[in-house]
């Protein structure tokens, strides 16, 4: 394989959620602080933060949006501008502060914006590189269409 | 409060446009002066309304759903933690 694969390992929590260690912080890197994160598919956002986690990380302010809850009701949140740091990658994007919140929660979107794919074990969960999923995918593509070779005396197989 | 401003300008200025033309898109509400900002993403849509007018204060709407983000867990991200309450749609 040319491509090295670039894995980060994660772990899974008591009641098997996938979690991995991020830093985040908001204007300056000097704000960072370490956060054990569960990633959600479930979830379309960037990064969800306990809104009382969030104040220490100097994370600025754009406004809000509305989520609307099972009965209808639309709830406003705040929004703010903040960065994820994994393995030494900065990523930005727009984090969801949530008062309810006991710890962070990853989504789809930082997903996306990281260029990473999850994988998910019994022993625990991998964020891989979307490009080493690609060049493992198109090589299983390859194996896959290349005709196997049947010696033309060989009888077929599960024939009584 | 700016949510509810933006929810109605969106709704009077922009939904109807928007929906027929812009669908899953996302939308960033400026309450200051009522101009609104198409995005691909979150992100996208937020800096550059912010870009625009750094001081403006902005609403974050997704075309055509009821939400900007969804979320299918209610864990304990619950007002008790105990129920489906906060499973967005």
């Amino acid at each position: 394989m040319a491509t090295p694969a670039p894995v980060l390992t994660g772990s899974l929590d008591s009641a098997g959620h996938p979690t991995i260690k991020i830093n985040v912080y908001g204007l300056s890197e000097q704000f960072q602080k370490e956060f054990e994160a569960m990633i959600d598919t479930g979830f379309t956002g960037f990064l969800m933060m306990p809104l009382t986690e969030s104040f220490p990380l100097a994370l600025t302010l754009y406004g809000t949006s509305s989520w609307t809850l099972a009965g209808g009701t639309l709830q406003p949140k705040l929004l703010a501008f903040g960065t994820v740091l994994l393995e030494g990658v900065h990523t930005h994007g727009v984090i969801l502060l949530e008062p309810n919140a006991s710890r962070p929660l990853l989504g789809m979107e930082f997903l996306r914006e990281s260029n990473k794919a999850l994988v998910v074990s019994k022993a625990g969960c991998f964020l891989i590189d979307e490009g080493y999923m690609n060049a493992l995918a198109q090589q299983h593509a390859q194996q896959t269409q290349q005709p196997t070779a049947v010696p033309a005396n060989k009888p077929p197989q599960n024939q009584p | 409060m700016i949510a509810k401003l933006g929810e109605d300008i969106y709704r009077q200025k922009y939904q109807s446009e928007y929906e027929a033309h812009h669908l899953g898109k996302f939308v960033a509400i400026n309450v200051r002066n009522q101009q609104a900002t198409l995005g691909e993403s979150p992100y996208e849509a937020l800096e550059q309304a912010k870009a625009a007018d750094p001081q403006g204060l902005f609403h974050l709407i997704r075309v055509g759903f009821s939400s900007a983000f969804q979320i299918t867990h209610a864990y304990e991200y619950g007002n008790s933690g105990s129920g489906p309450d906060w499973i967005f749609r």
